[in-house]
């Protein structure tokens, strides 16, 4: 590491980058997925393949955030219970959201166990969704005057 | 002159009787079961056409008459007819799922056209060729069962009305089906077809009587009832005889008739036969697996007394009347049917399938033939040879594999239905004429009277085939003459290989594309392979590789005019999906693992923090309850 990079100030950058990749990654998810969201039939086409290219990036940055920031949010030593709990809230949704689509993937489900994993991926998208729009816009309201060190996590 | 009055008389009562004869209102003696699944014997007396019984020492002996015989006190004739088997002329049924087309081949002349009389898209009806059906069934009758166009409508052959006296009406022939008796010889009917020997050709083909002789032989005043020697002493008049021992002491005749009809008497018109290099006879290719888990065709493919035979295919049911049409497909017997009040898959021991790892998706836009039917794909689809397009069955037929028509399996193309779905695919080839964008074929008769010297090499047998080979000057030529006629309704076009061919202002061959070109192609169903050699059972990796066959095989093109066939079409091309994409997609399963890999490492991460900070919490829980916070 060249010396003018420490890890104290690696470790934040690297922070903000997978904090900005998931909610790139997360927004790219919503957009290819939205459309065939209320069909009973899977994503298809470029939009299927977009997404699920875009998952995998998207499940190692939500890890390394989830690394990275649950000390801090397992304390609740700054920032709201509401901001703490739609972290946690959102790592509850993701395993869900994660596993519901790489199990598929294995022969280990059957017809009707697809389709559940298919609901249930949905589903949890639904939650995860909204957990991660809450967590990305509470800093946002915060108090005129109030330091932004209330949301920041290091 | 007599002979001529008498016959023209005889004919105007059989008319008139046949015109009388009204439908039953009360269910005949055979139509109304009692509900007994032992099977009744057959002990009959012969009935001939006017339903007179037969005695063996009459004289002379006439053929038997399947629809007397069967039809006149025990089964319903009028309500039989209407069956799938015999309808296809009967424009008020709906023409269902497109089928096996009849191939008119006509090497001279090059063509290769598929015929209906159904209105399957990509098919001509019989009549838009000027072929009548009298002709038709000289051409196509060796598989048909009899009945429908068999049963002679005078004005559909004007030219025919003392023909069909001396012949006959092709009557359905119950037999072809029914007759469970080993000895009962099927290829005998096409050689009574051959000779117009309509009248015969049902008997001829059961194990107790023997036809000889040629109605085609006789002129037209032939009277079979009192047939007199022909001046012609080399030709022999039509006539049965019958063995010795038929007839029992009550001059009744034994059928061994069945319901359950033995899979061998469909296999006479439904076989196929893949041929190919890498093809060593029929010995080495197996049935279909139902059959080798003891079923018949029947048990799916079942009918009531209207022989409404049910097709088997998904989505019968908006078209059959069959009660039975929902159920018996591959859904209704191995999945069953979603808001059924009782459970219905699993019907004759289906096994009901799990399709583990399989997305739903596959079940949406494929059918359940695209994986579990047909030959395995391999890189090229092969040639297949079918009883219907090559008279396999048939005695003298030609045994080449490369007897044309050229006939290619399994080619996955989209469906009427939006999905994907295995066919056959045959190439057209046709003379015809090109007006306001449209091409219709001209009637063969007159591309025959206008190409008399046009230059047709045909290879010869002996592994190819008997096949046409047109060359460009020879294409030329037939255009040429073809445009020379006088009241040609368009431009004249040759059709082959997918494209249309026509003389420019030079005098050039000019190629282009049009619908009339395409393939037609007819889904297959058959044979059904076992669980454990269907598409997908060893991975996604069966269909999603860059070379998959499913995707990527080739379809080669069989024409006469060899310019045309060396571009052979991917398999993409027939299945409407973007080749770009269907690539690119196939190329990610290269990374699939590695998806599998991070995204479960990054769950198992997830769950692992998620547990320890969930005990941290209740070890912070407990420390509180205890006191010690």
């Amino acid at each position: 590491m060249p010396p003018s990079i420490t890890t104290k100030s690696f470790i934040p950058f690297i922070q903000r980058v997978a904090g900005c990749a998931v909610l790139m990654g997360f927004a790219g998810l919503f957009l290819t997925a939205y459309p065939a969201f209320w069909g009973e039939a899977g994503l298809s086409g470029y939009r299927h393949f977009l997404h699920a290219g875009m998952a995998p990036v998207f499940a190692v940055c939500i890890t390394f955030l989830a690394l990275a920031r649950a000390p801090r949010h397992a304390e609740c030593s700054s920032g709201s219970i509401l901001w703490h709990g739609c972290f946690w809230l959102i790592l509850i949704a993701a395993v869900p959201l994660i596993l519901s689509s790489v199990l598929a993937m294995f022969a280990i489900y059957g017809t009707q166990a697809q389709r559940l994993l298919l609901r249930i991926h949905r589903g949890s998208a639904v939650f995860f969704s909204a957990f991660i729009v809450l967590y990305a816009l509470l800093p946002l309201g915060r108090r005129p005057g109030e330091s932004d060190s209330r949301f920041r996590v290091e | 002159m007599m002979k001529s009055i008498f016959s023209f008389l005889f004919l105007l009562i059989w008319i008139l009787a046949a015109g009388s004869a009204e439908t039953p209102d009360e269910p005949l003696l055979g139509d109304v079961s009692d509900g007994s699944r032992a099977v009744p014997v057959h002990l009959i007396p012969l009935l001939d056409e006017n339903g007179i019984d037969i005695a063996p020492d009459d004289d002379p002996l006439l053929p038997f008459s399947s629809k007397q015989t069967c039809a006149l006190k025990c089964h319903a004739y009028d309500q039989i007819q209407t069956g799938w088997h015999f309808n296809m002329n009967n424009p008020a049924i709906a023409a269902g799922r497109p089928g096996h087309p009849w191939i008119w081949m006509d090497s001279r002349t090059g063509t290769q056209i598929p015929l209906s009389y159904r209105s399957w898209p990509g098919t001509y009806k019989p009549e838009q060729l000027e072929l009548t059906p009298w002709e038709f069934v000289q051409r196509f009758g060796r598989h048909l069962p009899g009945g429908g166009v068999g049963e002679w409508d005078t004005k559909a052959n004007p030219d025919q009305v003392m023909r069909i006296f001396v012949s006959g009406n092709l009557e359905i022939n119950c037999l072809a089906c029914h007759d469970a008796d080993p000895a009962h010889d099927q290829a005998q009917y096409a050689v009574q077809i051959a000779k117009q020997n309509f009248r015969w050709a049902a008997a001829s083909t059961s194990s107790f009587a023997l036809v000889t002789g040629s109605a085609k032989d006789m002129t037209d005043t032939y009277d079979y009832q009192m047939p007199e020697p022909p001046s012609d002493p080399k030709l022999i008049p039509p006539a049965v005889a019958y063995r010795a021992g038929t007839f029992d002491s009550q001059q009744k005749v034994f059928f061994d008739i069945v319901r359950k009809i033995p899979p061998e008497r469909c296999y006479y018109c439904h076989s196929s036969y893949l041929v190919g290099p890498d093809r060593f006879g029929k010995w080495t290719q197996d049935e279909d697996i139902h059959l080798a888990a003891g079923l018949t065709c029947v048990d799916c493919h079942r009918n009531g007394l209207d022989h409404q035979i049910t097709r088997g295919y998904e989505g019968e049911s908006e078209t059959s009347p069959n009660p039975l049409a929902d159920e018996l497909t591959c859904q209704g017997c191995h999945l069953g049917s979603e808001g059924s009040l009782q459970p219905r898959e699993g019907r004759k021991a289906a096994p009901v399938p799990q399709h583990k790892g399989l997305p739903p998706v596959h079940f949406e836009r494929l059918t359940c033939t695209v994986c579990h039917s047909g030959p395995w794909p391999g890189d090229t689809a092969r040639r297949v040879k079918t009883s219907l397009a090559h008279g396999l069955g048939m005695l003298n037929v030609d045994k080449a594999d490369g007897a044309p028509p050229a006939i290619f399996t399994p080619v996955f193309a989209k469906s009427a239905q939006g999905n994907i779905a295995p066919h056959n695919l045959i190439w057209p080839a046709f003379w015809g004429s090109l007006k306001d964008a449209a091409i219709t074929p001209l009637p063969l008769r007159l591309v025959q009277q206008t190409l008399p010297a046009i230059s047709v090499n045909e290879k010869t047998a002996g592994g190819e085939g008997n096949r046409p080979v047109l060359t460009e000057e020879s294409i030329k030529q037939g255009l040429q003459a073809l445009a020379a006629l006088p009241d040609l309704p368009g431009k004249p076009v040759y059709v082959c290989g997918g494209r249309a061919f026509q003389l420019n202002g030079e005098q050039n061959l000019q190629s282009m594309d049009h619908p009339a070109a395409r393939p037609y192609l007819w889904p297959v169903a058959h044979d059904v392979r076992p669980a454990a050699q269907s598409l997908g059972v060893r991975g996604c990796e069966d269909c999603h590789t860059e070379d998959s066959p499913f995707f990527f095989g080739t379809v080669a093109v069989d024409s006469p005019f060899a310019a045309v066939n060396s571009t052979p079409y991917t398999m993409i091309a027939f299945e409407g999906l973007d080749e770009a994409y269907t690539r690119v997609f196939a190329f990610s399963f290269r990374f699939r693992p590695w998806f599998k890999i991070v995204t479960l490492a990054c769950a198992g991460i997830l769950i692992l923090i998620l547990w320890i900070y969930s005990a941290r919490g209740l070890v912070r829980v407990m420390d509180w309850l205890s006191g010690k916070e």
